[in-house]
């Protein structure tokens, strides 16, 4: 197709910048990720100060995700808490490869002081992951999200299930959305769910504004989160606009940097 | 050079007196479920240190179960030392229950050691009126008079008296679990040494070679001499740090908040030196010119945490005395003076694994919050292992556990080997993956066959019908694509109200999403779904 063009001739640059840039500039530390799931970042993994929100379509997944994006960091001996998020069971999290050694459960605060707490937890912990709660105001998670970048931590934003308002969306940095899920080894009667595959759509501001999509194990066959495979962009016309759109601004922040 | 003569007074079952309970009373003391202090009447029933509290009471049903509250045993205590200040100044408390004095003084002054003890337990008696015992003991250095008041008989006064320079023979057919270093002697009962005597007969050198510090303090201590050598223990003069109070400070809890600033100035101004602190007094004037003093001891080195918590009990002591012994008018001058200081060996962080500055920065962040939200609003997990969803991990309170600590257990790379309960084989558990979300309580939900009829299930433990519809609880109704099940478990049938008979299903609808339903007294409950 004719706007696929310019796709295939960027790949080789970001690995020539790579090459050729000596330091690695703060913006760029990042919290790592499973190595298959560094794809879905442009930073190649969770940037140090960015905010990253998940949320799931009926299928749900984002405790699933969450926990596949925890996994190396926890494993690594980073702390993880985890704001406002009931019932997560966290015999599923350590399957998923999160370290049970390095998680904190913090209970759901009043609305009034969830601000306060998640910003206590910023700075100490690696990743924070948090659910704000209903009809939280914009300025007060801009007010989060100005302290994670600060000291350089990790801020998820999940809703649980799918309930992250768009706002609070449009303000991550990056944004994984979880569109459909579909499970494997259930049958009509026989069988037990083996693994889930799911397409997650991945959006977000200046690098990741391109819209991508991929395919994961939500969880996978082994219990882990994985990619199945990397679908080519998305073929839908609001989706490529926007992917034209941000590309010049992004090649022009690349420059700059 | 032999250690200071040294008299320890050391109250029986200290918690337990501290709950109120009576010395006939069939009374425990817990910390973190497992017992920590015992009445006489319930070691009779077979209650010992370090028990479980569900194996304490299933070994005496009427057992009294107490919390440990550290603040009103120091309260309490008070009184004690108060008797003891009759006869001696400088006094340090140990911990409530037990104290500690030179005896050079007042042993003369009185006219030998057995006097005094005889009456200083006289006195005692009288202000414990029979809610416990109290033993005392006389030996060379405090590690040996507080063992020589353990070993003290009830029928002779009460009081064990070693005499001077004969500490040695005490000490040595003694057990060299009595060092209470639970790692150091681990490790030389393993290597065969069983008492004091046989580690003190190794070397010195190739102790402290092979030990450490640690193991150097213990020998010293199974040899007789105290825990440090005397060059080590001069305090710097102006190390002492002071606050004056304007207005005068009458409640406990106006007082604390002094004493917490007052600890952390203390340590700054220690690791400034790079000396820790092993006893600290706590001075404190009134407005009508009175110096309260008391000395306190710690085995390791007072952490600021551990300062702050030990003037809050003692100011707690002082101030809700009984009216006759409180202060005349309120506190205008708070000091701590280290008394005893040794050079800080300091804590190295680990490289690889163990103690982390991350977990010491996380440990902080997850005070503060507890400060915001209560003392159990931040959990971390622990394995426990069981059958049903959500028996596999318990989520206990950070506050509880040292978060370092935790970090020294193996972590398996695979989920399969993580930890004993997981492990532990659990028929009849749900097959992998887990789900990811379990609700707090099971949603009433509704499971329907193609009739629209209640799926229901046999006698032979088999689904009625194919389950066709999902109706959740908010009467969305979803179709079912894929479904397994019954997995039947049948807990406790002995038991007529812990029984649990429930039939499991797995159920994939329309909409992407799986979860678990059940069947249980008749009724469908959704109880976790995969998110």
């Amino acid at each position: 197709m004719f706007d696929t063009g310019p796709v295939v001739v960027r790949p080789p640059v970001p690995e020539r910048i790579k090459q050729l840039k000596p330091l690695v500039l703060a913006r760029e530390q990042v919290v790592a990720v499973a190595d298959e799931l560094s794809a879905l970042f442009p930073a190649g993994g969770l940037r140090r100060g960015s905010s990253i929100a998940i949320s799931a379509g009926p299928g749900g997944g984002s405790r699933t995700l969450t926990a596949g994006l925890l996994a190396n960091a926890t494993a690594t001996g980073s702390w993880a808490a985890v704001v406002g998020v009931p019932g997560w069971n966290l015999a599923a999290a350590a399957e998923q490869g999160v370290s049970l050694e390095r998680i904190a459960i913090v209970d759901r605060p009043e609305p009034a002081s969830w601000a306060t707490v998640v910003a206590a937890l910023i700075g100490a912990c690696d990743v924070v992951v948090a659910a704000p709660p209903p009809r939280v105001r914009a300025a007060l998670v801009a007010r989060v999200q100005a302290r994670a970048r600060e000291r350089g931590s990790v801020l998820m934003i999940t809703g649980g299930n799918a309930t992250a308002s768009a706002g609070l969306v449009r303000q991550a940095d990056v944004h994984l959305k979880i569109e459909s899920r579909t499970w494997r080894g259930l049958g009509v009667g026989h069988g037990h769910l083996r693994a889930a595959q799911a397409t997650v759509e991945v959006t977000g501001r200046r690098q990741a504004a391109r819209p991508r999509r991929f395919d994961l194990w939500l969880p996978g066959p082994d219990g882990r989160v994985g990619v199945v495979s990397t679908v080519a962009d998305a073929g839908r016309g609001h989706d490529t606009a926007a992917a034209r759109d941000a590309g010049p601004r992004t090649r022009r922040l690349r420059s700059v940097g | 050079m032999t250690a200071v003569r040294t008299m320890v007074v050391w109250c029986l079952d200290w918690p337990v007196v501290a709950a109120g309970c009576e010395s006939d009373d069939v009374a425990a003391v817990f910390v973190a479920n497992r017992v920590v202090a015992a009445s006489a009447a319930a070691r009779v029933a077979g209650i010992e240190r370090g028990l479980r509290r569900r194996e304490a009471q299933r070994r005496c049903p009427h057992l009294l179960v107490f919390d440990r509250d550290e603040a009103r045993e120091v309260r309490i205590f008070e009184e004690v030392v108060r008797v003891v200040e009759r006869y001696t100044p400088r006094i340090e408390v140990t911990r409530p229950g037990q104290c500690a004095f030179a005896t050079r003084g007042p042993s003369r002054y009185f006219g030998g050691d057995h006097a005094l003890a005889d009456l200083l337990s006289e006195a005692i008696a009288d202000v414990l009126a029979g809610r416990t015992e109290v033993r005392i003991g006389v030996a060379d250095g405090p590690f040996a008079a507080a063992l020589a008041a353990r070993a003290a008989q009830a029928e002779r006064t009460g009081c064990a008296i070693i005499e001077p320079g004969s500490v040695t023979d005490f000490l040595h057919p003694l057990p060299v679990t009595a060092l209470e270093r639970p790692e150091l002697t681990d490790v030389l009962l393993r290597l065969g040494l069983r008492t004091l005597g046989a580690f003190a007969a190794l070397p010195a050198t190739d102790v402290l070679g092979r030990f450490g510090v640690e193991g150097r303090e213990g020998h010293r201590l199974a040899n007789g001499l105290d825990a440090l050598p005397p060059d080590g223990r001069i305090p710097p003069p102006d190390l002492d740090v002071s606050i004056e109070l304007d207005p005068p400070i009458e409640r406990v809890d106006q007082a604390a908040f002094v004493a917490k600033t007052l600890a952390e100035q203390l340590e700054q101004q220690l690791q400034h030196e790079g000396v820790a602190c092993t006893r600290v007094a706590i001075e404190a004037e009134t407005e009508h010119g009175e110096l309260l003093v008391r000395l306190w001891r710690h085995e390791g080195a007072l952490s600021a945490a551990a300062v702050a918590d030990r003037v809050r009990w003692q100011l707690d002591g002082w101030l809700n005395a009984a009216p006759s012994a409180r202060p005349s008018g309120g506190l205008i001058r708070l000091a701590l003076v280290p008394d005893e200081v040794i050079a800080a060996a300091g804590r190295q962080l680990g490289f690889w694994g163990g103690e982390t500055a991350a977990d010491e920065r996380a440990a902080r962040a997850f005070a503060r919050v507890q400060g915001l939200l209560g003392p159990d609003a931040v959990r971390v997990p622990e394995w426990s292992g069981g059958r049903q969803l959500g028996d596999e991990v318990a989520l206990v309170s950070a506050a509880a556990v040292d978060l370092a600590e935790r970090s020294l257990r193996p972590v398996a790379a695979d989920a399969g080997s993580i930890g004993v309960g997981v492990e532990a084989p659990w028929p009849g558990r749900l097959p992998r993956p887990a789900p990811s979300l379990l609700h707090a309580s099971p949603l009433l939900v509704d499971v329907l066959d193609a009739a629209g009829d209640a799926v229901h299930i046999t006698g032979r433990g088999l689904a009625s019908a194919a389950p066709r519809t999902l109706v959740l609880a908010d009467r969305r109704r979803l179709r079912v694509t894929a479904w397994a099940g019954p997995w039947l478990v049948e807990e406790r049938w002995w038991d007529a109200d812990r029984s649990r008979r429930q039939a499991r299903f797995q159920i994939v609808t329309d909409d992407g999403g799986a979860r678990v339903v059940m069947r249980e007294s008749g009724q469908w409950w959704e109880v976790a779904a995969y998110d």
